[in-house]
């Protein structure tokens, strides 16, 4: 949170201390216990690559486009991936306008680390023309609304846009084989990403009293706690990435604890975000369909 | 647990060996367009035993553009079949430490850090009178830190030093690290800043900033609860190693950055990129938290002896 701004949301004393007593207790504001996450709802938006994902009250949408664009000269045959975060007053009045301040920069570094560092997207496949043509997946997310734990949030929005973009169809054409034609969605289906695992970040509080960890802190919480550590970890067991910045001290055994906490977590919003494209598959199944005939024009699904 | 010393005799990387790789990759990749790069690489890899890629690396990018063949299709080894890595090091030895305090005449407190070829400066402005009086708290001191590299630290000149997405991360990390072991309610309504400017830059900048900014706190007299040192680690052709260069950590492999609290026992910094299994982390956490011990160890050598010069200085 960005505490230093005049307009700075500010918790009263009493509410602070309140808040820390009841962790003693090991019940937290919010009814739930120190280890559960809030109700995550997954929503589609009509255009392929557009998702909404509510967590408890924090409220993130992830918009993925494409683009045909040289490579980077030292990875001729890979595709690019960039991740940009757009953080307005609206979803919380700290944020500034414009610039995009810390919290928005670290926001969209942890989500990339965890999704480029680790291959969850499969970049070679992304390659049209090695050295000439490559997609550029671009990745938008936008904060909507800043109800504490913005990582997680915004992480399984990138996830949900990414499972449902189709990117078009392309080939390679003219005399000599170097022009790309790049076919319109009515002609050929586009094609889906190739995402190799789901890297889900899982977001810990810790307390000023020692052994105090929260899971998926909320908005109050994260004005009392003394520092966070997001990990990102798939449903395979492996660690995609961590980032505690600082804060809080804590012992190597509880950094292991977690870590181990979030594995298990991972797994249980993996099932989540797959259940909730189950409908929107459907919704492709139906658009395939044609009309004048009802029979489906492509009877192959990628099966998750 | 492992005994970890930083290798004080170390003169460096064994740059003759790294000259004469790069040769003759621009010989068989560069000179005639006929040889194919796997030819080129078999050739590089038959003379020297292992093959460079010539990537985004400070040594190799050549002074002309028009050079493109990267002899990267084979396999790149970074822990030889003896036990050696790229630059002469075991796998579990850190580069040569230097550290110098005083540097910057003008700030309250100033350190110089290298680690290996990673040269970092750091400077302590502090505890002054806040300068932008919205942004002041009235019991406790504001952290400021920025982080910037310089334009020739890198192979490349660089060319927005600060203000990118990563200067502002490292500079927000470095911020809070300092933060969590700086004793800030002892100077309410006042302004502690940190600059960190790398050098030279060859893996490990943010560690090394880390160890040179706590070195810089020091010099200044600023309390802290303790001192806070930090290492990376890696783990690549299923070895960790400790302390990873630039080379290193541009294979694509893990990158675990810790910085710990020594006294207490604590982990502050923990950072970590691309794909581990669990107990492989566990595993390199704990060679870089060692890496972080000896460091530490260090430190406290150097402001032993700054201590002692000052008694010297003042006859006591």
């Amino acid at each position: 949170m960005e505490g230093r701004l005049a307009n700075a949301w500010r918790l009263t004393a009493n509410d602070k201390s309140f808040i820390r007593t009841a962790l003693l207790s090991e019940i937290r504001i919010d009814g739930r216990k120190p280890y559960e996450y809030r109700k995550i709802v997954v929503k589609f938006g009509r255009e392929d690559g557009s998702s909404e994902v509510q967590l408890g009250q924090t409220r993130v949408m992830g918009i993925v486009t494409a683009q045909l664009v040289q490579p980077y000269r030292d990875r001729p045959k890979e595709g690019i991936l960039s991740i940009f975060t757009e953080v307005s007053p609206m979803a919380d009045p700290s944020f500034e306008p414009g610039h995009p301040g810390e919290l928005a920069v670290e926001l969209g570094r942890i989500i990339d680390r965890g999704l480029r560092e680790s291959k969850a997207v499969d970049t070679e496949s992304l390659c049209v023309l090695a050295g000439k043509f490559v997609w550029a997946i671009r990745i938008d997310l936008h904060i909507l609304d800043n109800g504490g734990n913005l990582v997680d949030a915004a992480n399984i929005a990138a996830l949900a846009a990414l499972l449902t973009f189709r990117r078009p169809e392309c080939s390679l054409g003219g005399e000599d084989g170097q022009e790309v034609i790049v076919h319109p969605p009515e002609i050929r289906e586009p094609l889906p990403l190739i995402v190799h695992h789901l890297p889900i970040a899982i977001t810990f509080g810790f307390f000023s009293n020692d052994s105090i960890l929260v899971i998926d802190p909320t908005h109050n919480e994260e004005a009392v706690m003394g520092g966070r550590m997001t990990t990102t970890v798939n449903a395979n067991g492996d660690i995609c990435a961590i980032q505690k910045a600082g804060g809080e001290g804590v012992p190597q055994r509880v950094i292991m604890q977690c870590l181990q906490l979030a594995t298990a977590k991972a797994a249980g919003i993996t099932k989540q975000i797959k259940e909730a494209l189950y409908d929107i598959l459907w919704y492709h199944l139906l658009r395939e369909t044609t009309l004048e005939t009802g029979e489906l024009k492509c009877t192959t699904q990628k099966e998750l | 647990m492992m005994q970890v010393r930083p290798n004080l005799d170390y003169e460096g990387p064994k740059s003759h060996q790294h000259h004469r790789a790069f040769v003759f990759g621009f010989e068989y990749g560069f000179l005639k367009e006929k040889l194919d790069q796997k030819e080129a690489a078999k050739r590089a890899n038959e003379q020297l035993g292992f093959v460079f890629d010539i990537g985004p690396n400070p040594w190799s990018k050549p002074a002309t553009s028009s050079f493109g063949c990267k002899p990267s299709l084979v396999k790149m080894e970074y822990v030889s079949p003896e036990g050696l890595r790229l630059d002469g090091r075991r796998p579990m030895e850190m580069r040569q430490i230097r550290a110098e305090i005083g540097t910057v005449a003008r700030a309250d407190g100033s350190a110089v850090f290298e680690m290996g070829n990673t040269k970092v400066i750091a400077a302590v402005y502090g505890p002054r009178e806040v300068q932008n009086r919205s942004q002041q708290i009235s019991d406790q001191a504001l952290v400021r830190c920025e982080y910037s590299m310089a334009n020739f630290s890198t192979g490349d000149r660089m060319r927005k030093p600060k203000g990118d997405r990563r200067s502002t991360e490292i500079s927000l990390v470095i911020r809070q690290t300092m933060e969590a072991c700086i004793l800030t309610h002892l100077m309410p309504r006042s302004q502690i800043d940190i600059f960190v400017q790398v050098l030279q830059a060859d893996g490990g900048t943010r560690s090394a900033c880390i160890n040179a900014a706590t070195l810089a706190l020091a010099d200044a007299g600023i309390p802290m609860r303790d001192i806070v040192t930090s290492c990376s680690a890696g783990y690549l052709n299923s070895t960790p190693l400790l302390d990873l260069n630039y080379i290193e950590d541009s294979a694509g492999g893990p990158d675990v950055t810790v910085g710990i609290l020594p006294k207490l026992d604590k982990v502050t910094l923990l950072q970590m990129d691309a794909k581990l299994p669990l107990d492989i982390f566990e595993n390199v956490m704990g060679l870089a938290t060692e890496g972080c011990k000896a460091v530490a160890n260090y430190i406290r050598e150097v402001l032993l002896e700054n201590t002692k010069q000052l008694e010297y200085r003042r006859g006591l």
